[in-house]
């Protein structure tokens, strides 16, 4: 497996007991829509709609935790929570940005991972 | 075992997905999924054991869409799972009767999995008292319950029918032993509120300093001993039916309390401030006169008026005529059954001696007349041998108030026709006196028929 370290599924084989077809659909639907609502998340900053984004990042937050990329687990809590409080802070861009370039990159890994 | 439907209405496809795979772990659940509460309300009709909803979905908020379940159906058990931390959310929703409220973390799916085995739980319990119930409602059938064909009875039967279709309070006067409260549960087992509670209290038997506590309930620390707060008789019986035997034993302070219960609809624990509205259907009984009670000054007359609303004067079972051997095969064939001992018949020397006494114990009696012959009788036949009555009060019929003579042959001509359906010549032959002489005393007005 290659970039090991960015995510790992062992949550998702765990539910899955065994299934594998289960983990790919998993994976699937993470590689489909996740990087759309990343997205969406930037795009509700720029429009200046903090609780969108917020709101953006509570529902993006599960598959995060699931998909165990631990790297970005405390950054999408912090948006989620700038959101929450609409509290706009000069170091939101740069934390969407990481939450962008890591999402893009898990994607990148589990497609060369497995046969999607 | 039938497949246990459950709905998932979660607009993350992500988690709805894990939700939905993991729960069809179990290979008795159905799954079926929503992304919106519009959808999920329009499948009600498919009659989910379970529906699991998102707090916040695109459409609804939980506790919106958990009221439109509620509005559509509110048997079914709903458990919230939200990304709201915030206790007063769960707390409010939990108090609007949500069966459960899950916070989403890494161990949402396990405590929705424990969520459902208890909510499944929970509803085959609610299933099993309401099939309980049922089975409660067709033994107090008036026909299973109340036996007997006299006309003394379908007067009854015909009061009881009125008092089902209303929620009118009704007083039940009559003998001990008469079956007042066998009525009193046929009322409520037979109308709109048999599947909410039915509470009997006997006035009598409760000792008076614990009688206001035990009917309206109290507050921890309203006395000592009262270390937590207990809901009172009528506070159980909301909904339902409050049937209160020995009414006239009440004294005089209870009773104002009572009416005022009673006017106002609504209860204060003792030590209490908060008011529980109430919606109870009273039911009252006594073996005493109430207007006797009420001109001695024993009973309020407003307490009076208020509960009297149907009044209902069960006969004795002396007056009953041949619904002493109705009910005396009932008791043997029931104590029979009970004791596995087959068939057991009565002969006619034993149902002439039943027919010839007067039964001070009434019903309460009978039975235990004939369950004994049951026990003495040989060869599963009762005979008048086996009959022997124990009344503590054979002489009452002497005891009453001093009579003359005549007033007494009088009772006794008129207790005799009242039993065998004022058939004159019948009565005269069973007291072997000349027809004339209760014709002469009918048309004299000394007796009334």
């Amino acid at each position: 497996m290659s970039m090991q370290s960015l995510y790992d599924i062992s949550d998702i084989q765990a539910i899955s007991r065994g299934n594998n077809d289960f983990v790919l659909k998993m994976l699937k639907m993470f590689v489909d829509y996740t990087p759309h609502n990343v997205k969406e998340m930037k795009e509700r900053y720029a429009a200046k709609d903090l609780t969108g984004m917020g709101e953006l990042a509570h529902s993006i937050k599960p598959t995060i935790d699931s998909m165990g990329i631990t790297a970005i687990k405390d950054t999408i809590r912090e948006i989620e929570k700038t959101g929450r409080d609409k509290n706009d802070s000069p170091e939101l861009p740069a934390l969407l940005e990481k939450i962008e370039v890591t999402i893009n990159d898990v994607v990148a890994a589990v497609k060369l991972d497995y046969p999607l | 075992m039938e497949p246990y439907k459950i709905f998932i209405v979660e607009d993350d496809p992500w988690y709805g997905e894990i939700l939905e795979y993991h729960l069809s772990l179990n290979e008795d659940y159905v799954i079926t999924r929503f992304t919106n509460g519009k959808d999920c309300l329009a499948n009600l009709h498919k009659k989910p054991d379970l529906i699991s909803i998102d707090f916040s979905l695109p459409d609804y908020t939980g506790d919106k869409l958990f009221q439109k379940i509620k509005e559509a159906d509110d048997s079914i058990p709903v458990i919230v799972i939200s990304g709201q931390e915030e206790i007063s959310v769960a707390v409010t929703l939990l108090k609007m009767g949500v069966s459960d409220y899950i916070v989403k973390d890494d161990n949402t799916k396990d405590l929705l999995w424990n969520a459902v085995i208890n909510a499944r739980k929970m509803g085959n319990l609610k299933k099993e008292v309401e099939h309980l119930k049922e089975e409660l409602g067709q033994k107090f059938a008036f026909d299973k319950s109340i036996k007997g064909k006299s006309p003394a009875l379908t007067k009854i039967f015909a009061l009881m029918e009125k008092a089902t279709k209303t929620n009118i309070n009704v007083s039940i006067t009559g003998e001990t032993g008469t079956g007042k409260e066998v009525v009193a549960k046929a009322i409520h087992y037979n109308c709109e509120r048999k599947k909410k509670a039915f509470v009997a209290v006997n006035m009598a038997a409760i000792p008076k300093e614990l009688v206001e506590s035990e009917l309206f309930g109290h507050e921890k620390g309203a006395f000592t001993g009262a270390v937590a707060r207990k809901a009172g008789k009528f506070e159980e019986a909301n909904g339902g039916t409050i049937f209160l035997d020995e009414i006239a034993e009440l004294d005089l302070s209870l009773q104002s309390k009572l009416l005022r219960v009673l006017q106002e609809r609504e209860v204060v624990r003792v030590g209490g401030n908060e008011k529980v509205k109430l919606d109870i259907r009273l039911i009252s009984a006594t073996h005493k006169n109430l207007a006797e009670e009420v001109k001695k000054g024993q009973f309020r007359e407003d307490l009076y008026y208020r509960i009297i609303g149907l009044p209902i004067d069960l006969p004795p079972l002396r007056d009953r005529g041949s619904d002493v051997l109705i009910l005396a095969k009932f008791f043997a064939d029931e104590f029979a059954k009970d004791n596995k001992l087959g068939q057991v018949t009565i002969t006619q020397d034993a149902k002439d001696k039943l027919m010839t006494y007067h039964f001070p114990g009434n019903i309460r009696e009978l039975k235990a007349v004939i369950e004994l012959a049951c026990v003495m009788c040989n060869d599963n036949e009762i005979t008048a041998a086996d009959i022997s009555f124990n009344s503590t009060r054979q002489d009452e019929i002497f005891s009453f108030e001093q009579k003359t003579l005549r007033q007494y042959t009088c009772d006794i001509i008129r207790h005799f026709l009242k039993k065998y359906d004022d058939d004159v010549l019948l009565v005269a032959e069973k007291l072997d006196i000349g027809k004339s002489t209760i014709y002469k005393m009918i048309q004299q007005k000394e007796i009334v028929i």
